[in-house]
């Protein structure tokens, strides 16, 4: 039998799993591996909403959490043999990608998104998940404005660290 | 690399797909009952409250830079007016 706290975390979980997981990918890039990042995502999310008071969308907090989550295991990779929690209920099954061409193309944003610095690189992701700029304001402490000048100058950095990137890859091929 | 808009909105829209696909790339499968269960045995009320705590000290510090930041500009642009009106009036 579940208690509120529960069912509402049960439901933000599978609401906002394909949001979380986009997020620890783009920030798994070795030793950090998605699913552990997943997971302490989801462990931050259980341990924290008692907290979450409702001044946002549910949605909204939780990227919050994600990024802040992803944000420390960055800065601060922990060797898995440390990790203090497993949780063995969540399970992960690689899909193999539908093309290399696919899966070349998602390495090479990663990496562009991976060079940016730590604010920006939060803000466009939570671009690329299609969030208002009010919302990414609400998320990151910045105003809905800087959150426009900022993506109006990241935008143009990234395609041109991906064109650059594709540019040279077709160079290899040929 | 110079881009006409055209281009560049093509391009965007590429990048956007790709990021939305990359949550395809994995399945995650959870049982949310086993997984609350889980969640429970394995995580104390003291260490639900620390990190509960450390979620808003980071809140509060992510605000507090933008804050002490723009409040730096203001004193630095208001200092360089008030040189410039005592140079105008001269």
């Amino acid at each position: 039998m579940f208690d509120l706290n529960e069912e509402v975390f049960g439901k933000a979980i599978v609401d906002n799993k394909a949001s979380i997981l986009r997020i620890c990918r783009a920030y798994a890039i070795p030793p950090l591996e998605t699913q552990d990042l997943f997971q302490d995502v989801v462990c931050q999310i259980w341990k924290s909403l008692a907290n979450f008071k409702g001044k946002s969308e549910l949605s909204t907090w939780i990227y919050r959490v994600t990024l802040n989550v992803c944000y420390r295991a960055h800065h601060t990779a922990k060797p898995k043999q440390q990790r203090t929690i497993q949780l063995d209920s969540i399970l992960y099954e690689p899909i193999a990608p539908e093309s290399t061409h696919e899966d070349i193309r998602y390495t090479m944003l990663r990496e562009c998104i991976s060079v940016l610095e730590d604010i920006d690189r939060s803000i466009i992701m939570l671009q690329l998940e299609g969030l208002p700029y009010k919302t990414i304001a609400e998320i990151t402490g910045l105003t809905a404005n800087n959150v426009a000048v900022r993506v109006k100058r990241i935008k143009p950095k990234l395609l041109e660290c991906i064109l650059t990137k594709q540019a040279k890859e077709n160079d290899d091929e040929q | 690399m110079m881009m006409n808009n055209n281009h560049y909105d093509e391009v965007w829209s590429d990048i956007k797909a790709t990021w939305n696909h990359s949550a395809h790339a994995e399945d995650i499968n959870l049982e949310v009952n086993q997984l609350v269960a889980e969640l429970k045995s394995k995580i104390s009320p003291f260490e639900k409250k620390a990190v509960e705590d450390d979620i808003e000290f980071i809140r509060n510090n992510t605000s507090q830079f933008e804050k002490n930041s723009i409040d730096k500009d203001l004193q630095l642009i208001s200092k360089s007016l008030k040189k410039f009106m005592s140079w105008f009036k001269k």
